[in-house]
């Protein structure tokens, strides 16, 4: 982990519009503090007046009345302080959620940064991280100011009130700094262990949940019940002893904070009898000092606030550091995107390489290939043959490391990519329903009247299925019950595509999941919308492929056939293969080639089936 | 509820017990300690000599220690509590809920419900440290201070008990019900930006291309402004309450102050004893305050709770004989069979006729959504089944035990599971007493000999979660290994092989059905085409069986 100074500083600094907030409840908090101060050494006083100085009741009764309004006081400042964080929470929250999002929909640039946008949680910053902020930013930095300055001020109340008490203080306040250094260590230590080992035992829960099917069909759900039972208590148990000894940081700080208020309780006591010290004093200096270590206390118990803060802040922070500007052109250190579009074909890819970390094999090694306006050109190789890396280039998620892409003449890197991304249309392996209607999810934000909605669910063959819905192109989809099946599925993304009508279209495997049946009437929709528009096929199955005026076979990031199914045949030995099933298991496997999507390489065997 | 979910913790209650003891032990000895010190201070101003305070000063150091170190006793049974309940209260819903079969959890498998319910397993350990155990240390420290005072005037040990019982019950009362509200929305707003977010997240990319990703972060402010100002006057509730709380204690001082003043003024309360009076009023106060706190977190708790007691409740869905029969082999005979989910729902199997003799290899196509699936949860008693017959090895299915009637049939499932643990255990899983040359054995049938050679640990190679460190053809290779193991009468491969390209596909089949020479195999494919010769092939459409390989 970080240094938790660091990341305190990194969250306090999110959001200049926080800093005034927290300043406030830091303020509050302190103001809180005095006010309790001031309360205490007044009913002091008032137990002197009546004890020591034989007052009556009437005559203390400006100094009860005295204390209700310091009570005031304090529940104000307690108030203040406690709205200051929230507002300061929330504003910290709504803008990192807002600069999180931006980062993500950020054209991305590198390799390195498409690859971690692939393979992050996305949902689990954006959502669950930056909710976990609010105690952080609520509870824990408040308490952590307050920890700050509330014993400095205890300190020098005391030393005004008592100064020979001041120095139980002198001897306590370098043991708490010294524990303080303790306990963010070792604490640090066992929370981590801790945590670990509970998301552990969490997740062992969850894979049995998620496995309950394999479990009921082998006959050993029971004797599962039994291994969450042994391998939790094992668990715990050596948890048990990192708590035991980790523990004992707490039980000193306690023991610190008892035996000071003891000492001086006593101390006092023998210096009144000597005659050195009033009671009026005596009493002020006991009920203050314990306040010396309320702060700390507080810091302890808010501790869990701390660490899951922070563990969620090193979620949320190399995501940041992105640049923030919303136009950015497709190459990394290219000019920004001042060259217009004149056309998306012919697409060529000239010497593309394309590495995953610097030292790594390229996954795309010095590809040149190129499409011709209005033809279909299929891209098939094997799984990890570099065929999502070429689509993600196209798409604007990825620039080459080295080589240029061109479209109609112009470099790509030279254009701005959300100018770009208008002129095409991505058809992919499993497309998402978005919540709303039919007719939502075939516009995706495009400005398309009803009557072009329906001749795209047309063109695509979906208008069969939506007339059969309840309310047609105005039935609201992923609630309840709407489901719809993949086929279907295709068929509205490919109304999607049809209704941008871009020049430059891709299909990515969007076949695959399909069977043979649904698979030729998908076909039959694409037809449609490929007629007349420069095409990116990527061919899960070689049916497909065939379709197409032109295939590129990739194998091992290199183009090695470029022709007619009949050349290639002839002329490209892998292309061969392929359709003759020879080299087996070399066909990509379906649900590990997305492009820029969620799925995984098989990363194991680094290759295919066997 | 709440008595129910007292006794889910069973025999480790006592460290419960102990847990709450030490708290209120350590609460005690912090208010006693006041006290103490208090009044040993008010005597040192009358007297002229140390001797006279041995017995208080021995107090103030009684008090001390026991307070420290009852702290750390709280902490660590607390903790130590804390992981046995876990331990306990996972084994017992997963005890429940292992009867039910995979069915019980299937309507709740959309998005992430199931780690919802590990959340939510979470959730309800924290009832016992959280919510049980405070009230607890609170009751005991306020009747204790209350009969402190008490014992010293009648009048402010009532004026404390008046105190605490706001401070204890009234405010806690009042918190929840103002705050029940503000905490529901925040509930209810912040599972709408999430959902926003998991849906608009997953579709990311082709918003991006689509260039529809304004809309989105629109929409997403929107949410979050919405989230955010409901969150914040939950807040303010909060920081209310703890204001209050404050107030009330040191009000309470005033007047306890000012109570012992006229008792003192009129003689009937000794000077020496009047710093008790505020002091320990103020500390018993604060000892009460953590009410509040648990209070606001029994309504998570119990949420939590009735969603996992409304899971555990279900009626099994497929229950056992009372007089099982045992099938004599693995033949399947399927007559009249219908189905459908819900008694509303759509028609699933209609009618369905089937004759698999033992020993049958065949293949089962149809399009997607036809039955084929629900077809094998019947076979494998995931689900029952009320209109017509399955026979297996001549015995009614209905009429064998589940465990047996599994036994009997080995699935592969179209979404299998994979535990994140090593490849050995997963095929263990089929056969536990299996030697790991005969693992070898099937791996070698489901072709996966040459990665267990290369992989660094062979055998002992973690699979990643759910099998993530295999590619999609590895991990269905090793479902079929792990089926195969079962050696039993029945195997239904469940798009088993659809992860693999057709060359392959036909290649590990036919491995399979030689491995599986003389037991009834049955293989369900979306593949219209025949991969490999079987007995035969049939087709399901509108939850009917078509033979066209008989046509």
């Amino acid at each position: 982990m970080s240094d938790p100074r660091t990341t305190f500083r990194a969250v306090v600094a999110a959001e200049p519009t926080a800093r005034g907030p927290i300043l406030l409840s830091a303020v509050g908090e302190v103001v809180a503090l005095i006010a309790l101060l001031a309360t205490l050494v007044l009913i002091a006083r008032g137990v002197d007046a009546v004890f020591v100085g034989g007052r009556g009741a009437a005559e203390i009764l400006p100094l009860v009345l005295a204390v209700g309004a310091l009570g005031s006081l304090r529940a104000v400042a307690q108030w203040v302080a406690a709205r200051g964080a929230g507002v300061a929470s929330a504003r910290i929250r709504s803008s990192l959620r807002l600069r999180l999002l931006g980062a993500i929909v950020q054209p991305v640039r590198s390799a390195g940064t498409a690859e971690r946008r692939r393979s992050a949680d996305l949902l689990g910053v954006v959502g669950d991280a930056v909710d976990s902020l609010d105690d952080y930013v609520v509870r824990f930095v408040p308490t952590a100011a307050l920890a700050v300055f509330g014993p400095a001020i205890v300190f020098v109340v005391v030393v005004v009130l008592d100064p020979w008490s001041s120095l139980v203080l002198v001897f306590a306040g370098p043991m708490l700094i010294l524990l303080l250094a303790v306990i963010g260590r070792r604490t640090r230590e066992l929370t981590r262990v801790r945590l670990a080992e509970l998301s552990w035992l969490h997740g062992f829960f969850l894979d049995l949940l998620r496995g309950l099917g394999a479990l009921t069909a082998t006959n050993r759900a029971e004797d599962a019940g039994a291994r969450i039972e042994e391998v939790s208590r094992r668990h715990g148990a050596t948890t048990m002893e990192v708590l035991r000894t980790a523990f004992q940081t707490s039980l000193v700080l306690e023991w610190s904070a008892t035996a000071a208020t003891a000492l001086v309780a006593v101390t006092v006591s023998f210096r009144m009898i000597g005659g050195g010290l009033s009671f009026a004093v005596a009493l002020s200096t006991l009920v203050v000092v314990p306040e010396f270590f309320g702060p700390l206390r507080r810091l302890a118990v808010e501790y869990h606030a701390g660490q899951s803060g922070q563990a969620s802040w090193e979620r949320i922070g190399p995501w940041l550091t992105e640049p923030a500007t919303h136009a950015e052109p497709g190459r990394l250190d290219g000019p920004t995107g001042r060259v217009s579009l004149r056309g998306v074909a012919p697409l060529e890819f000239v010497g593309v390489t394309v590495r995953r970390d610097p030292e790594g094999a390229p996954t795309v090694d010095d590809v040149t290939f190129r499409i011709d306006p209005g033809e279909t050109v299929a891209l098939v190789g094997p799984s990890g043959a570099g065929k999502s890396t070429i689509v993600a280039i196209v798409l604007g998620f990825l620039a080459p490391d080295r080589g240029t892409v061109h479209a109609g003449g112009v470099d790509l890197g030279e254009v701005d990519v959300t100018e770009w991304r208008r002129h095409l249309a991505w058809v992919p392996q499993s497309p998402t329903v978005f919540a709303g209607t039919v007719a939502d999810n075939v516009r995706l934000g495009l400005d398309a009247e009803d009557d072009r909605v329906r001749s795209a669910l047309h063109a695509a063959g979906a208008m069969e299925f939506v007339d059969d819905l309840d309310d047609g192109i105005d039935t609201v989809l992923a609630e309840e019950g709407t489901t719809i099946s993949g086929g279907q599925r295709q068929r509205l993304a490919i109304a999607r595509a049809w209704v941008r009508d871009a020049p430059l279209v891709v299909l990515d495997e969007f076949t695959a999941h399909l069977d043979l049946i649904t698979e030729e009437q998908v076909l039959a929709a694409a037809g449609a919308l490929l007629n007349g528009r420069t095409t990116l096929l990527v061919a899960h199955r070689l049916q497909t492929a065939r379709l197409a005026d032109r295939i590129v076979v990739l194998d091992g990031g290199r183009v090695v056939g470029d022709g007619t199914h009949d050349e290639l045949l002839s002329t490209c030995v892998t292309y061969r293969a392929l359709v003759e099933g020879r080299r087996d298991g070399l066909l990509a496997e379906a649900g590990s080639t997305d492009v820029g999507g969620t799925a995984s390489e098989g990363t194991m065997s680094g290759g295919t089936g066997s | 509820m709440i008595v129910r979910i007292l006794r889910l913790v069973g025999p480790e209650r006592r460290w419960l017990a102990l847990a709450a003891l030490l708290a209120a032990v350590t609460s005690v000895s912090g208010v006693a300690l006041v006290g103490s010190a208090s009044a040993l201070i008010s005597r040192s101003a009358l007297v002229t000599t140390t001797a006279t305070l041995g017995v208080a000063i021995t107090f103030v150091r009684l008090f001390a220690a026991v307070r420290a170190t009852g702290r750390y006793g709280e902490r660590y049974v607390g903790h130590l509590g804390t992981f046995r309940i876990t331990t306990r209260v996972r084994t017992w819903v997963f005890d429940s809920i292992a009867p039910l079969g995979p069915a019980a959890l299937e309507d709740r498998r959309r998005g992430d419900v199931l780690s919802r319910l590990a959340d939510d397993v979470d959730e309800l350990q924290d009832f016992y440290l959280r919510v049980a155990v405070p009230p607890i240390a609170a009751g005991v420290t306020a009747a204790f201070a209350v009969v402190g005072l008490g014992v010293l005037d009648r009048g402010a040990g009532l004026l404390l008990a008046v105190a605490l019982v706001v401070v204890g019950l009234c405010v806690p009362f009042l918190a929840r019900r103002v705050g029940r509200e503000a905490s529901s929305l925040v509930v209810r707003n912040r599972a709408a930006v999430r959902a926003e977010l998991a849906e608009h997240l997953a579709g990311i990319d082709e918003l991006c291309v689509a260039g529809a990703t304004d809309g989105l972060l629109d929409r997403v402010a929107d949410l979050d402004r919405r989230l955010v100002r409901h969150q914040t006057r939950l807040g303010d509730l909060r920081g209310a309450v703890t204001a209050a709380i404050g107030l009330l204690g040191l009000l309470t001082a005033g007047a306890a102050l000012a109570l012992g003043a006229s008792l003192v003024e009129r003689g009937q309360l000794d000077g020496v004893v009047l710093a008790v009076l505020p002091l320990v009023a103020l500390s018993a106060v604060e000892a009460v305050a953590p009410v509040t706190l648990a209070a606001e977190h029994l309504g998570r708790t119990r949420a939590a709770a009735s969603r996992l007691f409304a899971l555990t409740d279900q009626p099994p869905i497929v229950r056992d004989p009372s007089e099982p029969e045992c099938p004599r082999d693995g033949s399947i005979v399927i007559r009249s069979l219908s189905f459908r989910y819900s008694p509303t729902g759509p028609v699933v199997l209609d009618g369905v006729d089937l004759d698999l003799p033992a020993g049958t290899t065949a293949v089962l196509t149809g399009p997607s959504g036809s039955g084929k699936s629900t077809l094998a949860d019947l076979l494998v008693r995931f689900r029952g089944y009320d209109s017509g017959s399955i026979r297996l090895g001549g015995v009614e299915l209905r009429e064998v035990a589940t465990a047996v009637a599994r036994e009997r049939v080995a699935l592969v499932a179209q979404h299998d599971h994979l535990f994140d643990s090593t490849i050995r255990d997963n095929l263990l899983l089929a056969d536990p007493d299996a030697s790991d040359s005969r693992l070898l054995e099937m791996l070698e049938t489901a072709g996966l000999t040459e990665l267990v050679r290369t992989l660094p640990n062979g055998l002992g190679e973690r699979v990643g979660e759910d099998g993530r460190r295999l590619s999609g053809g590895e991990r269905q290779r090793l479902l079929v290994a792990r089926a195969l193991l079962r050696d039993a009468d029945v195997l239904v491969l469940d798009e088993a092989t659809a992860h693999l390209d057709p060359p392959s596909e036909r290649e590990l089949l036919e491995r399979v059905l030689a491995e599986r020479a003389g037991r009834t195999t049955l293989i369900i494919t979306h593949h219209r085409e025949q991969l490999v010769p079987v007995d035969v092939v049939l087709t399901l459409r509108e939850g009917r069986i078509y033979e066209p390989g008989a046509a």
